[in-house]
């Protein structure tokens, strides 16, 4: 496709803010006639790369970040305001998802549309076509405008269009997340393929470990400016500790308390890998520490934690009466307690209620429950990906040997 | 500029095919929904006026229909202008959402506006031509100026366009502005009626209505069967240069932030 180590994309001391105006006729005052008017939004610092031909390179970084900007900088839909974008080879992708599509038109027209506005000759359109409507999946529908589609259906066929469009450098970002699971593997088996055809890749995501499997470098990006530039899995763990630092911590407010509190939780901890974390990967360790402080005797206590998903399903709870142990405490005492869980969980936000009670269940004597106590989220998988709320373990058994 | 205006026409020519072609795909007239605006206003226009202005069209006594092409020369070409410039007057807002995707050229992107306005209003020449053959006119070797005029109108509406179109994108007044005023010009340009009947303080103005330059050239070839006024093809040149600049240095002041905000 191209000379291996030739730069595709060089991005050099690009620098881009935002001025914030009241009105944006304060900001023509500005332009034309040098009246200062605006706040400054500083979204990019002196960012510099190079992207070379066949290499794929990840953007991660929170929301705010300037993934964003930074996309629309390199794609030319923005201009910066100092520094230098080049780009030797045409670099389409998800962010040109099905533009210009024209609602009343089949999908078959708005093929010849896009593919014309993503840069695309008639004569590879047409040689195309074929290849394109058959990745989309879109059947008999192909014929019909496309107002009547999903948006589901919508997304297959801009996707199917901008993979075939045979780019140098094929941007990938948070669009690939529309879409069912099915579609959204075919889409990554696709992209994988296009890598091995010598295709340059510039993904950005927040999922690490499709990063961790699509790239070989990855760049942080936080507050605007490149925090770490480097192999993809050392990247991961920069960002890791970044939300660990800055996204929403241990939650101190509790929903909801109940109980007579002579015997109290004081403290709770969630540990991981990292220390205290709030962001876990499926199959990493997870170490919820508890202490409890007593003011009165108290024989067979039971510590009870519910983990929930973010509708509020349990998804998994246990007990340490269920567990077999028999805890009796004095008044005075300061104890501590963990539970060690392996977070098979899937990708997504949960929380965990933690529960002192005696005997079996909380209704006999409710000490004190900490309704959605602490929340935390996962991200990514360590091992064999999966989908689903939880990874089970499982065992594939095949009757031929295979090689 | 231009080769980057090569690279662009297969966007310019979609957009003017989906301007012409497909938005009326669905309508039973189809595309001749595009010139019955023109055929309305003269329809209307000739009935309503012709009795009034036929009188005023000294030299032309014996000729019923002088007025209906006296109107026609006048309207298809004030057409052209204004559709141009109220179209560009919001491009920016029109294909919004192709320019925050794709890196269109600002200045070149448009061009499809005036193509389409180009290709309504040849046809409308040719039916016109084609008219006043079946009425027994000739048509003179002055017609060989119309393209004269009509490049110099277009290289005035075309920057004239994009400049309120780029403000427009910081004054939404403007955009709103922009018919009410055309519709104002309008009848302040002699398309309707004749100069003559204007009071010697309007016609001054009229005089110096860059818009009265285009359609009293016309008429002059077509009605008149004589050259445009070479102070009017040139004073339109020069028209043309300077708004064409304003435009280009305009766009070098704003670009950046047109992007940023549409």
């Amino acid at each position: 496709m191209t000379v291996p180590h030739s730069v595709l994309l060089r991005v050099a001391t690009v620098n881009k803010s935002f001025q914030l105006y009241n009105t944006a006729a304060d900001r023509l005052k500005e332009r034309l006639f040098g009246l200062q008017r605006h706040t400054e939004h500083h979204a990019l610092k002196n960012i510099d790369f190079a992207l070379h031909a066949g290499e794929s390179l990840a953007i991660i970084g929170q929301n705010g970040a300037g993934k964003s900007t930074l996309l629309k900088l390199i794609t030319g839909v923005m201009l910066p305001d100092s520094g230098l974008i080049e780009h030797y080879g045409r670099i389409t992708g998800l962010l040109e998802l099905g533009t210009g599509f024209d609602p009343t038109m089949t999908g078959r027209d708005n093929i010849t549309i896009n593919g014309q506005l993503i840069g695309m000759s008639l004569a590879e359109i047409e040689q195309q076509r074929e290849e394109i409507i058959s990745f989309a999946e879109l059947g008999q529908y192909i014929d019909a405008p496309v107002k009547t589609y999903s948006s589901g259906m919508i997304m297959r066929l801009g996707f199917s269009i901008a993979i075939h469009a045979n780019p140098a450098c094929f941007v990938v970002d948070e669009a690939l997340a529309v879409g069912d699971a099915r579609f959204q593997q075919k889409c990554m088996a696709r992209i994988r393929h296009f890598r091995e055809q010598g295709g340059s890749l510039l993904f950005v995501s927040h999922d690490i470990a499709a990063v961790k499997q699509l790239c070989d470098r990855a760049l942080v990006l936080s507050k605007g400016q490149v925090a770490f530039d480097g192999n993809a899995v050392d990247a991961a763990s920069v960002y890791q500790q970044l939300i660990a630092k800055l996204d929403d911590r241990v939650s101190s407010v509790y929903d909801k308390i109940f109980g007579h509190q002579q015997l109290r939780f004081s403290r709770m901890t969630l540990l991981g890998s990292h220390g205290e974390q709030s962001v876990f990967m499926s199959g990493e360790k997870m170490t919820l520490q508890l202490e409890v402080d007593a003011a009165i005797d108290l024989d067979d206590l039971t510590i009870g934690v519910m983990i929930r998903d973010r509708f509020g399903n349990d998804v998994f709870g246990i007990n340490s009466h269920l567990l077999g142990q028999s805890i009796n405490f004095k008044a005075g005492e300061r104890r501590s307690f963990a539970y060690q869980i392996d977070a098979e969980l899937g990708h997504g936000k949960y929380t965990i209620s933690v529960s002192l009670h005696t005997g079996l269940t909380h209704i006999d004597n409710c000490q004190h429950w900490l309704e959605d106590a602490i929340s935390f989220r996962m991200e990514g998988v360590i091992g064999t990906a999966f989908v689903g709320v939880t990874r089970l373990p499982i065992r594939f058994i095949s009757d031929h040997k295979e090689q | 500029m231009i080769k980057s205006m090569f690279r662009q026409l297969p966007h310019i020519l979609l957009f003017a095919r989906q301007d012409l072609l497909d938005r009326h795909r669905d309508s039973l007239l189809g595309i001749f929904w595009v010139f019955l605006q023109p055929l309305a206003y003269i329809l209307i226009y000739s009935l309503v006026f012709s009795e009034l202005m036929k009188s005023r069209l000294t030299g032309f006594e014996d000729q019923p229909f002088a007025y209906t092409q006296y109107l026609i020369s006048g309207l298809l070409v004030w057409m052209l202008m204004s559709n141009t410039i109220s179209q560009l007057s919001a491009i920016y807002q029109t294909k919004a959402h192709i320019i925050r995707k794709i890196p269109v050229s600002l200045s070149i992107m448009p061009l499809y506006v005036p193509l389409v306005e180009t290709v309504i209003y040849l046809f409308g020449m040719l039916v016109f031509a084609l008219m006043l053959i079946l009425m027994g006119q000739t048509i003179t070797w002055y017609w060989l100026w119309l393209p004269v005029v009509l490049v110099l109108v277009l290289a005035v509406a075309y920057p004239f366009g994009l400049i309120l179109g780029m403000l427009g994108v910081f004054l939404p007044d403007l955009r709103t502005a922009t018919p009410i005023a055309l519709q104002l010009l309008f009848w302040l340009t002699p398309i309707v009626y004749l100069a003559a009947i204007l009071p010697e303080s309007v016609q001054t103005f009229v005089h110096y209505n860059p818009f009265s330059w285009a359609t009293e050239s016309v008429q002059a070839i077509v009605l008149y069967q004589r050259s445009p006024q070479l102070g009017h093809l040139i004073a339109l040149f020069f028209l043309a240069v300077v708004l064409l600049l304003t435009a280009r240095w305009l766009q070098n002041r704003l670009e950046k932030d047109i992007r940023d905000l549409v």
